[in-house]
């Protein structure tokens, strides 16, 4: 079979030394990332984003993807033992992690958590493996409208399912796009927006964008507000991590379930590994014999979002790799590295690109093993993290961040705008803006408005075509179907509070 | 008393008013075309108006929202790490890494209200000597420790 070659070619190129060593590379430097809360995995992404431009392309999403999956991992570790989420995909982790803490049991959840990981996130590879390329298949007969329609339906998604305020999350789509049509217009040549910047011309560096908005806005939001956790290590031995044979008996079932939930959530665009572990704890309570255990330390309520959002890292993959199109942020970022180094990302990739498609997941195979090796035995290594004090950690963060930005294009004034979308991050923080929509609507304006102006063309100016379009327009109408579940939802929650 | 969400209120009033203005400015800069054959401006000009709608629609619906309680600012961390970034954006080119790297460091640890002198310096040798480690002989990037540019 083809595949059995696919996966051959993969394996050869994952196992290459270079990018065997950025894949460790990778995973170190996500676990630590995700092992210290205040820094985000899109931080992290972002920080170390400027050293790809050094690498091979398929070198370069080796190690981000390697962060990306590797920050999960790390992220359950502060979730458990302090109570404080490493990531925000690690959050509902605390609810059962930290009393099994207070038990006397954070060796065993710390290896129970290892272990869902890997579950989780082989599931999900295998997964990737088999439906990117059935959906890039399909894709191949993809126009203008129907990637202008995708694209509307992964904005929609974004700002629907995952905020609780869906109205702030298509505020931030929309000021997104806008600010993604700074810069040259293609089709014209007209410098838009650009408030007389030469720098502006080739639009608003992504780089800086995201280490703004998520970097510093972060690090003002926890500057004071962090301090070094208080835990006794000493109780993380390797011989305290065995669960006893019930936690196991309990703990299959949760980590299938979530796996599969995981799986389902992040292929969605617009969703994530973050909504993925909700999902999955919340199943897992409605399933449970006695969902009165949940809360108070139940193996099931870490074992079910552990897998979820190791699943769904992999799986978010699918419509970034088959289409084209990014689901996260995280995935903007990584579409950005292709952009970057010339490779149109799109249905198309496989075929033209198959080293580095296969080579990608397969290295996400060596990545979880490596993440195991380094999460079982150097547990106590990386708690130890926990103990650093935020003070001393910031500023370092803010000088990869300065540092990093700097040196994509040997631009002070890229270091200004991550000043300026530092105090925007921090303002929509303040006022409950939800950042992430801003920044796909950032990486998806451009693409949307070549493929509407470009199927507008085509049409002769006739806006049904988006509808006429059977893909197109089944496509469409999910979008509005979700725009007008979330909206009912959102209205019917504002109620209540009316007659308080 | 008040009996809305005065701050989502506010903000959505902002938008429309954004809005107006980036319609004003697109209107008198750039090309509107046709359906047929879009200019420059005319998908500009329709996010913008999505743009003034959807504050509209949120200024509304502040009104039927409960208050909520005004958010805390950190202005201490919120003023030093934004300076700390410009001044490494001024000072790079003109002195170098490692005045860069010190002056951020300096300008980032006041953010911290227990910021102590010691933790400075330790920390912007530590920092500076890592960067110059790290971008400079372990990548070969452009940033020469020191510069003078009189």
């Amino acid at each position: 079979m083809d595949i059995l070659a696919n996966l051959g070619l993969g394996l050869s190129v994952a196992l290459s030394g270079t990018n065997l060593l950025y894949c460790f590379v990778g995973v170190v430097l996500g676990t630590f990332l995700g092992v210290i809360p205040g820094v985000g995995v899109l931080a992290a992404i972002s920080m170390l984003f400027p050293l790809t431009y050094f690498l091979e392309p398929t070198t370069a999403l080796i190690m981000l993807a390697g962060i990306w999956y590797g920050t999960s991992y790390g992220g359950s570790t502060a979730s458990i033992l302090l109570n404080v989420p490493g990531t925000p995909a690690n959050a509902v982790t605390c609810l059962d992690g930290y009393p099994m803490a207070q038990k006397g049991r954070a060796a065993m959840a710390l290896f129970m958590t290892t272990v869902a990981s890997f579950v989780g996130g082989s599931i999900g590879i295998v997964l990737l493996s088999a439906f990117a390329p059935l959906i890039a298949g399909a894709a191949l007969a993809f126009g203008s409208a129907e990637y202008f329609a995708l694209m509307v339906l992964g904005l929609i998604a974004a700002t629907g399912i995952v905020g609780d305020d869906p109205l702030k999350g298509l505020i931030m789509v929309v000021v997104g796009l806008l600010l993604g049509l700074v810069g040259t217009d293609v089709f014209s040549g007209t410098a838009r927006f650009t408030l007389g910047y030469l720098e502006l011309r080739d639009g608003i560096a992504l780089v800086a964008l995201a280490m703004g908005l998520f970097g510093v806005s972060e690090v003002i939001a926890s500057v004071g507000r962090i301090r070094p956790g208080r835990f006794d290590a000493s109780t993380i031995r390797i011989r305290a991590m065995v669960p006893t044979r019930d936690e196991m008996r309990r703990s299959w079932m949760p980590m299938l379930r979530g796996s599969g939930v995981g799986a389902f959530f992040g292929a969605l665009p617009g969703t994530g590994p973050s909504l993925a572990a909700f999902i999955a704890y919340a199943v897992e309570k409605r399933a449970a014999r006695e969902p009165e255990r949940f809360g108070k330390g139940a193996i099931e309520g870490v074992m079910a979002p552990e897998s979820a959002n190791n699943s769904a890292d992999q799986t978010s993959f699918i419509p970034t790799l088959a289409l084209g199109i990014p689901g996260s942020p995280t995935m903007a970022l990584m579409l950005g590295v292709l952009i970057i180094h010339g490779i149109a990302p799109g249905p198309g990739l496989m075929t033209n690109e198959p080293a580095l498609f296969w080579g990608l997941i397969m290295s996400f195979w060596i990545g979880n093993i490596l993440l195991v090796l380094l999460n079982v035995p150097l547990i106590g290594l990386w708690v130890r993290l926990l103990t650093i004090p935020y003070p001393l950690l910031f500023p370092a963060v803010l000088m990869f961040i300065c540092i990093g930005t700097y040196s994509v294009n040997n631009s002070a004034f890229d270091v200004m705008v991550v000043m300026v979308f530092g105090a925007l991050g921090y303002l929509f923080r303040l006022l409950s803006f939800p950042p992430a929509p801003l920044l796909l609507g950032f990486v998806l304006g451009p693409l949307l408005e070549e493929h509407f102006r470009r199927a507008m063309l085509l049409s002769r100016g006739d806006p049904m075509t988006f509808v006429e379009r059977p893909i197109s327009s089944v496509l469409l109408g999910i979008a509005a179907l979700i725009l007008i579940w979330t909206l009912f939802n959102a209205i019917r929650r504002t109620r209540p509070q009316q007659t308080l | 008393m008040q009996r809305f969400n005065i701050i989502d209120a506010a903000t959505g009033l902002a938008l429309v008013v954004i809005g107006i203005a980036l319609q004003a400015h697109i209107t008198a800069s750039y090309d509107l075309g046709s359906l047929r054959r879009m200019g420059p401006g005319m998908v500009p000009m329709g996010l913008s108006l999505l743009l003034s709608g959807l504050g509209a629609a949120l200024a509304l619906s502040a009104l039927l929202r409960a208050p909520a309680p005004l958010p805390q600012v950190q202005v201490r961390p919120f003023v030093f790490v934004l300076a700390a970034i410009a001044a490494f954006s001024l000072t790079i080119r003109l002195f170098g890494l490692v005045p860069a790297v010190v002056l951020l460091v300096g300008l980032s640890t006041l953010a911290d209200r227990d910021a102590r002198f010691g933790t400075f310096l330790a920390l912007s040798a530590v920092l500076a000597t890592l960067a110059f480690l790290i971008f400079r002989l372990g990548l070969g990037m452009n940033l020469p420790p020191f510069r003078w540019p009189f």
